[in-house]
């Protein structure tokens, strides 16, 4: 920003700190202020400008600055131009003009022009001649600081050579004639010519103008116009080539933007296409998976074109069918156990849940008044008994059932906190007994334990997808997601929950209805990784691990020492890529996933890293495993999948099946998966 | 980003502490208040100025569950720091410290530096574990204690900083042996070039950038 005058390399700082502003709350302006000097400037009492520089406050806490040069002669019609609904500045070309940072309409600008009109008096203008004004000196602008509005109508002497300095702030290149135009008035009346001269012109030309507003209206089919306003009618009008080449200037725009528009409007249509294309084919794909493929299942499962079409997605409509069917039901779970397993597990939860509120009145009593606790007893009793009576019946049934289940590994509990005794609960809290509280119900129940089980499930449901807001508590599945794990936890205390269950659960949630959801949550758990994983299958977890990173460095060596297979892996496996991917990709995952097994997620894993080895190379280790635990929003299932395909599952001639088998556990280690870090 | 030393943290107490929240209070400066289930462990790192010296710290969030606390035991590995964090509405989360402690001693290197936090210090309505009794679990254990509330941002700060300032002082008194990684401590590339510069701009509070290192 060139700051030319006779302070040559004065800042932009300092400038700004010498200009004067002053707000005027009845014309609601900005104004300048000249430094008050003595008397021997009387001569220059006071200045019109050729140059005004106004910055306006509307009501509505708009905001609008239009500085602009006036020239004698102007007639031309005052406009300003105005981006509807943002704030934008029209930049000019080097001989200045109206700059206009507007969110208001005209009705705003007139309500400051007319007002200012009637407070010319007051009205503090400095003056400089043939000062050209700069745009870029407006950005600081805005940051300073407005003085207080000195109303002192007496302060009719300015410096003119302070003021100078002031305007050369805006002047491009009138370092030569900071010289000021002078009017020997002491009225400040005699100021109202400036805004009444202008008005003519400005009322004259504002019905053209109007009229080509309509025009440009036509031309913009977009919710951002750009609409050639009158100039406010107490600023100056602009000359005729000026307003010409605003008026081209404002075509230009309005131009480019509806070429904008229109490009949008292409773009859009395009993906409408595509999205058109897609759903045809699904639709084409339900319809031959439920004419051809579903009816013969047990014949056309493994058929070529049954895989093809597999591969490709399956179709949301039949999705939950095919994943039904593909898990199969080898447990032999039905319906009717889950309803039991969820009434058996609701009991649960109120009992705990007045286990837990009688643990807090004992502790908050810590006299044990004996008569109160019964009290409490006696109400708990009371409100439960009637619960308590309508699941009993059930629940003989349902236990007869899963003790059946339960074999002897009951005692080895697994995925429970189960480090958390009861006794460690006892030391802090002597006064709780919660055994007291089990023993007098069904001694089968679920102990401290499985309490803490459940209430970590009502806890992680809400963490569970929380960008879906459906999980939520007052959330449409909430109660779903809650009753099946809850469920799951009675039916397989051995397991209990296991964080990560919950987005297994959740996917299965929304591909089917609760029970079928139950039945294949069961059976996926069953067998295989997640087997493994839940149940902490060390030994297992290792060999797969091991037959990963053997396949990861023979497919991405470049890849396998940067970014440990331990940052992203267990994540992973333990949702089965729920979590870390975009859902709609995810689902296409378990379409293959649960057709062919425990290769193919380690299959993904690889697939993935495949995709994005040109961004992690260029990653660091704390980018890179950031990334992998939330890949892309825009992940495309089709460019995965080829990723995926690309991949060898095969080393030296040995399928992943046999590369699990054939590594070697180390039994030193925390029977765990091993994390070399 | 060149730093002088680089110092990996590890987070761990039980699930629903708030342990993830804590985290992105601290490197994004704000709350979320559903929080993504972590599992197996997640990262977030930040540069922090401590006595003129730039230090990066890596942190890995880990998750809660007991399941998951053998896969976490692998990730106390090479940390220089730990935040334990209990809630302070959840007595039970109090009450599982010492397995955690336990855990914490006996798969790190004996010189980490472990910060005990009572989160959610806003909820103070809800309160189930008095402040007195997490500084007599500190005091007792050798832990330095603070109550940090990741949503309200309260002594978040201060409990990462200060755990670095106490690993930071660990390396001038020469306990850390820096150039052995398995201590959680890596010099930062500009450090080992030119160990001296460092010290220009040790205005700050300890000003003795001389010492253990290098």
């Amino acid at each position: 920003m060139s700051t030319p005058g006779p302070k040559v390399g004065m800042r932009l700082s300092e400038a700004l700190d010498n200009m004067q502003l002053a707000y005027n709350p009845i014309t609601k302006q900005l104004h300048f202020v000249s430094k008050k000097k003595p008397i021997e400037n009387l001569d220059t009492v006071d200045d019109i400008d050729k140059l005004s520089k106004k910055s306006s406050f509307s009501d509505e806490g708009n905001f609008s600055i239009s500085t602009c040069e006036k020239s004698d002669t102007s007639d031309s019609p005052k406009s300003t131009l105005q981006w509807g609904g943002s704030v934008n500045g029209h930049h000019r070309g080097k001989d200045g003009g109206s700059f206009s940072s507007t969110v208001s309409s005209l009705s705003e600008c007139s309500l400051g022009s007319s007002a200012s009109k009637e407070d010319d008096s007051v009205d503090v203008n400095v003056d400089h001649e043939q000062a050209k004004l700069k745009k870029k000196g407006l950005s600081g602008f805005f940051s300073r600081g407005v003085f207080p509005w000195k109303s002192n109508s007496s302060s009719k002497s300015h410096d003119s050579s302070s003021s100078g300095v002031s305007w050369k702030l805006f002047g491009s290149k009138s370092s030569g004639n900071v010289s000021s135009k002078t009017l020997t008035t002491e009225n400040p009346k005699s100021l109202t010519p400036v805004s009444s001269a202008s008005n003519t012109p400005h009322h004259h030309k504002r019905q053209g103008s109007s009229a080509s507003e309509k025009q440009f209206e036509d031309l913009v089919a977009s919710s951002i116009a750009l609409i050639q306003h009158d100039r406010p009618s107490n600023l100056p009008a602009k000359c005729t080539e000026e307003a010409m080449r605003h008026k081209a200037e404002h075509a230009r725009m309005v131009e480019a933007a509806r070429r904008r528009v229109e490009r949008e409007a292409a773009a859009r249509h395009a993906r409408l296409q595509e999205s058109l294309r897609l759903e045809e084919r699904l639709a084409r794909h339900a319809k031959e998976w439920i004419q051809n493929i579903l009816p013969d299942w047990t014949n056309m499962r493994n058929a070529k074109r049954t895989h093809e079409l597999w591969w490709s997605g399956l179709p949301p409509s039949i999705r939950g069918k095919v994943w039904q069917l593909a898990i199969e039901n080898k447990l032999n779970v039905t319906s009717e156990t889950y309803q039991e397993c969820v009434a058996k597990a609701k009991q649960r939860l109120h009992e705990s849940q007045m286990r837990r509120k009688r643990l807090k009145v004992n502790k908050r009593e810590c006299c044990c008044n004996k008569e109160q606790d019964k009290n409490y007893e006696a109400i708990d009793k009371m409100k439960s008994d009637d619960q308590h009576r309508k699941f009993d019946e059930m629940l003989s049934k349902t236990d007869a059932k899963i003790d059946k289940l339960k074999t002897d590994d009951e005692k080895h509990r697994l995925g429970i906190p189960r480090n958390f005794s009861e006794q460690n609960l006892k030391s802090h809290v002597p006064d709780a007994e919660p055994k007291k509280c089990c023993s007098k119900s069904d001694p089968n129940l679920l102990d401290y334990n499985d309490e803490c089980s459940m209430e970590l499930i009502q806890l992680d449901i809400a963490r569970t997808f929380p960008h879906l807001c459906i999980f939520q508590p007052g959330g449409p599945y909430f109660d779903v997601l809650h009753e099946l794990l809850a469920a799951y936890v009675c039916y397989r205390p051995d397991i209990g929950y296991v964080q990560g269950m919950s987005f297994i659960a959740a996917v299965l949630i929304l591909n089917m209805e609760a029970p079928q959801a139950f039945v294949c949550f069961a059976n996926l758990l069953h067998g295989g990784v997640l087997r493994a994983a839940f149940t902490r299958d060390g030994a297992t977890m290792q060999r797969l691990w091991k037959a990963y990173t053997t396949l990861l460095r023979h497919n991405l060596p470049g890849l396998a020492d940067a970014v440990a297979p331990e940052l992203y892996l267990v994540e992973w496996l333990y949702t089965a890529f729920a979590k870390a991917m975009p859902l709609d990709a995810a689902c296409r995952v378990w379409d293959v996933f649960l057709r062919d097994g425990d290769e193919f997620l380690f299959n993904t894993a690889l697939g993935i890293l495949h995709l994005y080895q040109d961004e992690l190379k260029n990653m660091d280790f704390i980018s890179a495993a950031q990334f992998l635990t939330k890949l892309p929003e825009d992940l495309d299932p089709e460019a995965l999948f080829k990723s995926i395909s690309s991949v060898s599952m095969t080393l030296d001639g040995m399928s992943f099946e046999e590369l699990v088998s054939c590594c070697e556990v180390d039994s030193s280690l925390d029977d765990d998966v091993t994390v070399k870090l | 980003m060149a730093y002088a030393y680089l110092f990996k943290y590890i987070i761990i107490g039980d699930t629903g502490v708030g342990k993830s929240c804590l985290l992105l209070q601290f490197t994004d400066k704000r709350f979320q208040p559903v929080h993504d289930l972590t599992i197996g462990v997640e990262f977030g790192a930040r540069m922090i100025t401590i006595d003129g010296k730039q230090i990066k710290l890596q942190i890995w969030d880990t998750a809660g569950q007991e399941a998951f606390r053998s896969i976490t035991r692998s990730y106390y590995r090479g940390a220089a720091g730990a935040l334990l964090v209990y809630d302070i509405t959840r007595r039970e989360t109090f009450n599982h410290l010492t397995t955690w402690l336990e855990d914490a001693r006996q798969h790190s290197n004996s010189n980490m530096v472990i910060m005990l936090i009572g989160n959610k210090s806003d909820l103070e309505s809800r309160r189930e574990v008095k402040k007195e009794e997490g500084e007599a679990f500190a005091r007792e254990h050798g832990l330095v204690f603070m109550e940090t509330s990741a949503k309200t941002a309260a002594n978040v700060e201060e409990a990462f900083i200060n755990t670095a300032k106490e690993i930071y002082e660990k390396i001038q008194e020469g306990v850390f042996d820096i150039n052995n990684e398995a201590n959680g401590i890596k010099i930062g590339p500009q450090h080992s070039t030119g160990a001296g510069a460092g010290g220009a701009g040790g205005a700050g509070a300890g000003g003795a950038s001389s010492g253990g290192c290098c």
